[in-house]
């Protein structure tokens, strides 16, 4: 029948439709690098391949040791052995599969193997074939490194990828329609270690108890929602995974800052010697340089986990009181540091200096329009202090770092230096208030409207509130409700 | 032969669907977790699921067994005609009695747990009951794509709505926040107002048996008493955005909220110096100017 | 009912006879105002549109058995970064999915297809009322078409078929928001024109066009579920033409053109979206559920009442029975469509709106079922001591009532309100209203293609290639939807890019593998159809004019009819149900064209007449 003719070649025909070729995810190379490579093929070819070396692909990722993350590494040793089927006693047991994980085999000359798979009940772990590899005798111990970053890199594929983008640059598929509002923050890029909210002091990257509490908390009001109910080790894996790839982006661009020299000039022309610059950057001196790069953005990461370096106050909140959030005022619009420039007198985020176009970073030139903008050179609202929302955290703590180390990456310096501890504590005390009671007070630290005061009774030297579990001084607990909280 | 064949198609299908049904309970295809729900309204509600379910497999099967019986015969009438027939008015007439009976009486049975749910004590509000003492009150806020949590101050107690409306108008001193956990009292009924910060969402607590769209511009009242200790998975059911699916929450029902809101509200109070839990500063730097 | 006078009738369908002569290329395949052809191009565009909508089924369908994973092949198609389908492009896909499905395809295909093309010739008339209407009709769908294809071009609408503000409008609150979004609301505007012109002429037709002796109680039921829908449409749409420019002005943007509008209808004031300004306004984002769903409930009946007529003309001729209780038939269906208009509350039971209309609501809801229910029984009725063919036809008709009953019956979880606060919106609806939708619609359709191609054509579709199609349509279809009740009540929400990073949910990922294949069986499913039925366009056998031995007054026409349809104006004496007639003997079928003298009189000189112009 004719119908039965048509039939078959299209049933034959499926295969090839299913059988096409998966794109296969890859991480995306600094847009210099495209740059480069007009000039230098070989030196951006370099580049590539000593990244894919050293960090490896979406796929098949590369534990490098000179880096300070935690890529996941369990001990054991081999109990028998049947060619690359070993049966082997581990330290811990995997989370979850060890496919593709690195094992490295400590045999008389250690072995770099690539395990197969894992079976958690009958402890056996398969390795890839390799060649030439020497059999590996009973007793050998051996190491497992990746299963986390793997994990992390499934997590993050799963959850972060649609913003943040495989390669960690902030331009995930979703980040195209994010980006199209004025004022949203960009998804981050990891790119160059920066993150707005950290713990750390100026010039400090984000330490990892940082990174975790973005992820959970979220930065309320912006696009990056809370992750709160992510298991611990899911956690970890993916904040490691958040610093591989930042480690892996800011390696590239100190390397393409190294390779500068190679890039051609404004109008396209190759410099002069390119030759010489060649062979003397992308030849001689790259490794070298590569080294210097990962081991000065390790000792970067390194420093962020040392305590020394986090914001701590000394002494603690002082109460919350009228007084206190008196001087916290005078300095919020003092010149000194001048809050109500950006924040706006009555800290709506609509300060003078939005009217002003800012200078470029590390040009001499300025945007052409005004508004303020962050190292990404989005433009970003400083915040309306009215609305209650605080991204990096409404605990006291939170905001006495933003005073004093500032946010990272944006036009919102630290005031460490200009401000005592305590003065910094009156601001604190003095923005927490502003949702509730506005940012214009009286001279008793109350609300002021105009020529309303008539509920500017109180003493003013009572804390304005009082944490619950605390019994009042007076028996006030008994009254229904102060009248404060009724305003 | 191709008769049979087609006979024993229709007949067979009802059969596998009705198998599958039957073991979804064993498959964990059923109510999540298999388990009942986890308040008494929704213990009700799932009281009527299966009875609506057990009228419906009556149904089901009574129409599949008469499809199956006429299909049979009617592929085996070897008259030269078939049966000449416009109907018959007594069938018509029973074939429509007797569903609207039941369809009525489901219709009627189901009034009582919306107006439970729903609908008296929402008429009730500000007239004749003031909100019990026992109530918790929090604001929920959905959010692309997150649901953010207020509790009024620790030991805060309400008398009337209107103190309610009063403190979800504006911040307050001393209110708690939290996002994607909620905590609700066990055993005791709780009082949720779901608001929404931008487009519309859902409160969905699939264990519970809750369903609430957050609508913007609307402060909307819901309140259950969860009766059996445990976290349930909260989940948003009105499409958000593109990411709808990852407004994943939990409810936590707790012995002592109370106990819990301070536990919040001192972590949120932390200021790197005094641990959390213990006395926050308060008195001792009064003195300074 | 009056009729038309035969003689009246007769002189004037000769006049028009006079002046034909063969029209041009494009009159008579293009701007064709015979309304046989636009019939049949309304239904070649829908069934393109068919597929079109099932790939992107497909795609969510994918989506959901294998998150995240690389789709073969077209991975790189489907754009997220990573060879994964990104959670907008989700969104896109199944808003698109139903728009295309609901608004190109099931509406189009029941009124626009076989409207068309069976109107007249079922009432014995020789085209539409005004058939120039009849072709802009055709033609207003284009830019319909146009438009979605823009909203593709601008990333797709993605707020859902529903378009619920405000994430449908305001441009910040999606990445479909924007133009995309325009165009949806531009398209669906369109739409809605043509349906209207089609349903004002339907109406008309149907009660000014009818042959002689065609009472209302001779109809077949398929015009009279045609006549009940362009009522439906008729009232219904106009609501939600009204509410897309409300929107569209809300929106006011259409690249400046409504700049100075910028009404807020439904967009309340100080809502921050995606950081962008405070909303300024007032509006009440529920106003447009309840405009939205005045319409789209009834457009419920509007997709489902014509299949409904037409299973039970379709039923009758192959189970050579009378229809069990025509006049109950009849009436439910206005049953039907009158409680259709009271029930679009319904779909807003969580919704916020004051709790105590859901018991209004639901007590309206369920007794819809009641109607549907007196259909079943009368289907089954129908076939009940039938002599049944078991051809394509009967199978998907059969399985029109199958699916209908379980459809039917899972709408009863769904109208009872506090079963429904638990369902709604989960996997429940999707299950559901897929069972009215394919399984009783499409079945009912194609079974409706199998049964009047010989009319169209002239010639027959393969019953073994329909066979085939059918089996595999209906087990992939159960294959893909019956889970989804399950699904339902185990809690998984619908328009779910990754349910599975909820717990609870964790353990539905083997189901939905194996609902996906099951969905990608019947998705090649259709192109056996598509394949049969454009090779039997050129090389099924040839028909005849009544290939099914039916009783219709389209079966006296030639296949295909000419411009004109009948030969002469057909006189019209019975129902279209007297198969088996005690009547007649050697055959069992009686057309309602053919005169039998009253026994015992011996008027033969007339009917010797009648017996001629038949065939």
């Amino acid at each position: 029948m004719t119908t039965r003719r048509l039939i078959i070649p299209l049933l034959a025909s499926l295969p090839l439709v299913v059988g096409c070729a998966d794109y296969q995810a890859e991480f995306v190379n600094d847009e210099r690098v495209a740059t480069l490579a007009t000039t230098s093929p070989d030196a951006a070819s370099n580049l590539k391949n000593s990244l894919d070396a050293h960090f490896g692909t979406p796929n098949a990722l590369v534990a490098w040791g000179a880096l300070p993350i935690d890529f996941g590494e369990i001990g054991g040793t081999v109990i028998s052995a049947n060619g690359n089927s070993l049966r082997v006693s581990l330290e811990t047991e995997p989370p979850d599969g060890l496919s593709n994980v690195a094992v490295v085999v400590e045999t008389e000359t250690p072995q770099n193997r690539t395990a197969g798979s894992y079976n958690a009940d009958t402890r056996t772990l398969t390795l890839l074939e390799q060649e030439a590899a020497p059999a590996i005798a009973p007793g050998t111990s051996l190491r497992l490194i990746g299963h986390k970053l793997q994990a992390g890199r499934r997590l993050y594929m799963q959850h972060c990828m649609h913003c943040h983008g495989v390669t960690g640059d902030g331009n995930g598929p979703t980040a195209r329609y994010i980006r199209n509002h004025r004022f949203n923050p960009l998804p981050r890029d990891y790119r160059r270690g920066l993150f707005k909210f950290t713990s750390t002091k100026i010039g400090f990257y984000a330490s990892r108890d940082d990174l975790r509490r973005t992820v959970t908390q979220g930065l309320a009001g912006t696009y990056m929602p809370s992750f709160l109910l992510l298991k611990t080790d899911e956690l970890d894996a993916i904040v490691e995974f958040i610093r591989f790839l930042a480690m892996r982006g800011e390696v590239e661009r100190r390397l393409l800052d190294h390779l500068q020299p190679l890039m051609p000039s404004d109008d396209g022309t190759p410099p002069s010697d390119l030759a010489d610059l060649e062979k003397e950057l992308a030849v001689d001196t790259f490794n070298q340089a590569f080294a210097d790069a990962a081991s000065l953005v390790a000792e970067k990461w390194v420093n962020a986990e040392d305590p020394d370096n986090r914001v701590i106050p000394t002494t603690p909140r002082p109460p919350d009181t009228g007084k206190s959030r008196i001087r916290g005022r005078s300095l919020f619009v003092d010149t000194k540091i001048n809050c109500a420039k950006c924040h706006g007198e009555g800290g709506r985020g609509n300060g003078a200096v939005l009217k002003d176009r800012q200078k470029i970073p590390g040009t001499d030139d300025k945007y052409p329009t005004p508004g303020l903008r962050d190292d990404w050179h989005k433009m970003i609202q400083p915040r309306n202090l009215t609305s209650g929302i605080f991204r990096g955290g409404r605990r006291p703590l939170d905001v006495f770092r933003r005073v004093t180390a500032g946010i990272k990456a944006t036009p919102m310096g630290g005031f460490e230096t200009n401000l005592t501890e305590s003065e910094r504590w009156d601001i604190v005390n003095y923005v927490l208030s502003i949702p509730i009671d506005g940012a214009f007070i009286d001279e008793h630290g109350h609300q002021y409207h105009g020529g309303d005061r008539s509920h500017a009774h109180h003493d003013h030297d009572k804390p304005a509130d009082k944490p619950a579990d605390k019994p009042a001084d007076k028996p006030k607990t008994t009254q229904p409700k102060s009248a404060k909280d009724k305003k | 032969m191709s008769r049979i064949f087609w006979c024993l198609f229709f007949t067979v299908w009802p059969i596998i669907a009705i198998v599958v049904c039957a073991i979804s309970p064993a498959m964990d295809w059923a109510f999540p977790g298999n388990r009942e729900a986890a308040t008494p309204l929704g213990q009700r509600i799932d009281d009527l699921f299966y009875l609506i379910l057990g009228i419906v497999t009556v149904a089901f099967i009574g129409t599949m067994v008469a499809l199956a019986y006429v299909l049979w015969k009617g592929s085996k009438n070897e008259d030269e005609k078939g049966w000449f027939s416009h109907g018959s008015h007594n069938l018509e007439v029973i074939w429509t009695i007797v569903p609207a009976g039941v369809l009525l009486f489901i219709a009627l049975y189901q009034i009582d747990v919306w107006a439970i749910y729903r609908v008296r004590e929402h008429e009730n509000r500000d007239t004749v009951n003031g909100p019990r003492p026992s109530h918790l009150v929090a604001e929920v806020t959905a959010r692309q794509f997150e649901w953010r949590i207020r509790y009024p101050k620790p030991g805060t107690k309400f008398k009337t709505y209107k103190e309610i409306k009063a403190w979800l108008a504006k911040p307050h001193a001393g209110d708690v926040y939290a996002v994607n956990k909620l905590f609700v009292h066990l055993n005791r009924e709780t009082l949720i107002y779901l608001k929404s910060g931008d487009v519309q969402h859902a409160f969905f607590v699939p264990d519970l048996r809750v369903k609430q769209d957050a609508m913007p511009g609307q402060s909307i009242d819901v309140w259950f008493t969860v009766n059996k200790s445990g976290k349930f998975n909260l989940t948003c059911a009105e499409l958000c955005g593109w990411g709808h699916y990852k407004m994943r929450g939990e409810v936590e029902a707790v012995e002592d909220l109370e106990a819990r809101l301070r536990e919040l509200k001192a972590l949120q109070d932390f200021d790197g110096v005094t641990p959390p839990g213990t006395a926050p500063a308060e008195a001792s730097e009064e003195a300074t100017p | 009912m009056s009729t038309l006078n035969p003689a009246a009738a007769a002189d004037h369908a000769h006049d028009d006879h006079h002046g034909h002569h063969e029209p041009s290329f494009v009159r008579k395949y293009i701007f064709s105002t015979d309304h046989k052809m636009i019939g049949i191009q309304f239904l070649i565009t829908t069934l393109f549109m068919l597929l079109v909508g099932g790939a992107l089924a497909l795609g969510v369908r994918w989506q959901l058995a294998w998150p995240w994973q690389n789709m073969p092949g077209f991975g790189q198609l489907f754009g997220g970064e990573g060879g994964q389908i990104s959670p907008e492009f989700y969104t896109m896909l199944f808003t698109m999915h139903a728009t295309v499905m609901i608004f190109l395809v099931i509406i189009p295909i029941l009124a626009g297809a076989f409207g068309n093309f069976l109107i007249p010739l079922m009432i014995g008339a020789d085209d539409m009322a005004f058939p120039t209407l009849n072709m802009l009709s055709y033609w207003f769908m284009w830019p319909a078409i146009f438009f979605f294809g823009l909203s593709f071009y601008f990333g797709g609408a993605a707020a859902g078929w529903t378009s619920y503000p405000l994430l449908s409008a305001l441009p910040e609150a999606a990445p479909g928001s924007g133009h995309a979004q325009n165009m949806w609301l531009l398209a669906v505007t369109f739409v809605g024109v043509s349906s209207m012109m089609g349903s004002v002429n339907y109406m008309t037709t149907i009660i000014n066009m009818r042959a002689p002796g065609m009472t209302l109680f001779r109809m077949p039921l398929t015009i009279w579920s045609m006549f009940i829908t362009a009522i439906l449409q008729a009232f219904a749409l106009p609501v939600l033409t009204a509410a897309g420019f409300m929107m569209l002005f809300d929106r006011a943007e259409l690249g400046g053109l409504l700049e100075g509008i910028h009404t807020s209808f439904f967009v309340p004031s100080g809502i921050i979206v995606n950081n962008a300004e405070p909303t300024v306004g007032g509006g009440q984002a529920l106003l447009w559920q309840h405009l939205f769903w005045f319409y789209s409930h009834p457009a419920v009946y509007i997709m489902l009442l014509p299949a409904m007529g037409m299973v039970s003309d379709m039923l009758a001729a192959m189970c050579r029975k009378p229809i069990f209780g025509y006049k109950p038939m009849a009436y439910s269906l206005a049953a039907i469509a009158g409680l259709g208009f009271i029930v679009w509350g319904h779909h807003m039971f969580t919704s916020g709106m004051n709790p105590a209309l859901g018991m209004t609501f639901m007590v309206s809801t369920i007794m819809i079922a009641l109607p549907s229910a007196i259909k079943t029984f009368n289907w089954i009725g129908t076939i009940w001591g039938g002599k049944i063919r078991f051809n394509t036809v009967t199978l998907h008709c059969i399985a029109f009532v199958s699916q209908f009953v379980v459809g039917g019956l899972s709408g009863i979880f769904m109208a009872a309100v506090p079963v429904d606060i638990y369902i709604h919106d989960t996997y429940f609806i999707v299950a559901h209203f897929h069972y009215v939708l394919f399984g009783a619609t499409l079945f009912g359709v194609f079974g409706a293609i199998q049964f009047w191609f010989p009319k169209m054509f002239g010639r027959m579709m393969s019953e073994r290639l329909g066979k085939i199609h059918f089996f595999l349509t209906f087990v992939g279809f159960n294959g893909t939807f019956f889970p989804m009740h399950m699904l339902g009540v185990a809690g998984m929400p619908r328009r779910y890019a990754d349910p599975y990073i909820h717990p609870y949910l964790e353990h539905l990922l083997p189901m939905n593998q194996f609902m996906t294949v099951c969905a990608i069986v019947m998705g090649l499913a259709q192109l056996i159809l598509v394949y049969n039925w454009i090779s039997s366009i050129f090389i099924g056998e040839k028909s005849g004019r009544n290939p099914w031995n039916a009783n219709g007054v389209e079966w006296i026409a030639p296949s295909p009819p000419p411009h004109g349809n009948f030969e002469e104006v057909p006189t019209v004496y019975r129902g279209p149900y007297e198969y088996s007639s005690p009547l007649v003997e050697g055959r069992d079928y009686l057309m309602q064209t053919e005169y039998l003298p009253p026994p015992g009189s011996d008027d033969s000189e007339e009917a010797a007449e009648d017996d001629a112009g038949e065939s």
